[in-house]
């Protein structure tokens, strides 16, 4: 159930929402796309695993522990996300 | 001689904490006629830190409910009528109160403040901030509006009780923690021990594990500590139970309280019975479940009832090491630290590894610094074992 050609914009976007969604004490909007989430919205971790869980809902989009660097920050998650979407990404076999 | 005897008894209000005095039933789950199962959770109770789900010990039905939605109910005071099956209990104890081995020991920490008077008739129209401000600042039926829902803005809007900045739960509750650390450190003569625990091999297992997993059914780290820990105290009884008037009493089961934080501020302590049988996918489903209800405010009592051993842990990201306050009655709290990228030695050789300091605070009138190292021992013996 893999959204067709997301771009970058709407990850961040979904990205955002998602951590509103398991921090609603957070403002998703404030912070930088380059900052590592868990530091920035003092995501702990079963806080990240619960971002990774909710993406993994909206988008069908599992990733996997050997590659969870990428989804520290914003845009690296969103990159990552854009690049498995459109199947440019390694997807590591489980 | 199996004869199914059947009695009427009374459900009721728990004492959901040491201090509290009173509560409000805010929701019921059931109705006149309902049957209820042992641990079936039947009403939510509004205490001034928390809303708790209550629940029933003894299978039973609901035949009268005794008080209305927001009555100010005392604890030990009736709030349903019940038919409980089974012949009568040989204490005086109802139903919804179970024999406690701490129970003679509750503190009381602070006296029930004087009440305002009762703010309103209809109840149902009121939202529970609604009902919790127009007590706090003592508003009056008539300056109610007669129609439409009442929020927690409508009685600000009053204007009653002056600028008095909202009272909200998490003041509270941190009221409520600085009363019980004040309390603890006057009492409690505590000493620390640390030690140093290497978790590179249980961490390596740990992303072994996980790295076939989808996040959803991956562990924290935290679930793999928490059951050492609990086991670490299963083979250490003089750490694991409370100080009772003048002298130890160990608890039967390892009932670990964690702490955990709250994402609004403030910590809430909920306990993990029997914490030393689960292993770490069990204590992973019980943490991630606690931590979601205990963010969501939906504690249950079950989760609240008095842990016999605690610990505290500053997570991933924490400082090295935490020398906690313990928790009385409790006589013992294990503090983790992060885990952090050391220099380590095996075999004369210097190599990096993944350590963590652990401490044990303990209660000098109940163990003193062996006892303590010998659970700090445990600990590290049971993670080198974890699942």
């Amino acid at each position: 159930m893999t959204e067709p050609a997301v771009t970058h914009a709407s990850a961040v976007e979904l990205i955002r929402e998602s951590i509103e969604r398991i921090a609603p004490d957070v403002d998703a909007s404030a912070l930088p796309s380059d900052a590592d989430v868990r530091v920035e919205a003092e995501l702990d971790s079963m806080d990240f695993i619960a971002l990774l869980s909710t993406i993994t809902e909206r988008t069908g989009i599992d990733v996997p522990e050997s590659e969870v660097a990428a989804a520290h920050t914003i845009d690296g998650f969103a990159d990552y996300l854009v690049k498995r979407t459109n199947g440019l990404g390694t997807g590591a076999s489980t | 001689m199996t004869t199914l005897e059947q009695r009427s008894d009374l459900f009721r209000m728990p004492a959901l904490g040491a201090d509290m005095t009173e509560g409000r039933v805010v929701e019921w789950y059931v109705g006149p006629g309902a049957r209820a199962e042992r641990g079936d959770l039947v009403a939510v109770v509004e205490t001034d830190k928390a809303d708790i789900e209550i629940e029933v010990f003894e299978p039973c039905v609901f035949d009268q409910l005794l008080v209305q939605l927001g009555e100010a109910v005392a604890v030990g005071e009736p709030i349903a009528r019940i038919t409980v099956d089974g012949p009568p209990r040989p204490s005086t104890s109802s139903v919804g109160d179970p024999a406690e081995p701490v129970v003679a020991v509750t503190p009381t920490l602070t006296t029930a403040p004087a009440r305002p008077p009762d703010a309103t008739t209809s109840r149902s129209r009121m939202t529970p901030r609604a009902r919790r401000l127009a007590r706090e600042r003592g508003v009056d039926v008539d300056d109610l509006p007669r129609e439409g829902a009442i929020t927690g803005d409508t009685i600000l809007r009053l204007g009653v009780g002056g600028d008095r900045p909202e009272r909200d739960r998490s003041s509270n509750l941190r009221d409520a923690v600085a009363r019980l650390m004040e309390r603890s450190w006057a009492e409690i003569p505590h000493y620390h021990v640390t030690s140093t625990i290497d978790l590179t091999d249980a961490m390596r297992r740990l992303d072994e594990t996980n790295s076939s997993r989808s996040a959803h059914d991956r562990l924290v780290p935290a679930a793999i500590l928490y059951a050492a820990v609990a086991r670490a105290a299963a083979d250490t009884p003089q750490v694991n139970g409370w100080w009772q008037g003048h002298s130890f009493v160990p608890s039967e089961s390892v009932d670990l309280g964690v702490v955990l934080s709250l994402r609004t501020g403030g910590v809430v302590v909920p306990t993990i019975p029997a914490a030393d049988r689960l292993d770490s996918e069990e204590m992973m489903a019980v943490l991630r479940d606690l931590v979601e209800r205990a963010r969501r405010g939906r504690l249950r009592e079950r989760d609240i009832r008095p842990a016999s051993l605690s610990t505290t842990n500053m997570g991933e990201r924490g400082a090295g090491a935490v020398l906690g306050i313990i928790h009385p009655p409790q006589v013992a709290l294990v503090g983790l630290g992060s885990p952090q990228l050391r220099p380590g030695v095996i075999g004369g050789d210097v190599v990096p590894r993944l350590l963590v300091e652990a401490s044990v605070a303990g209660d000098h009138r109940a163990h003193d610094g062996l006892v303590a190292a010998r659970l700090l021992k445990r600990i590290a013996h049971h993670l080198e074992d974890m699942p």
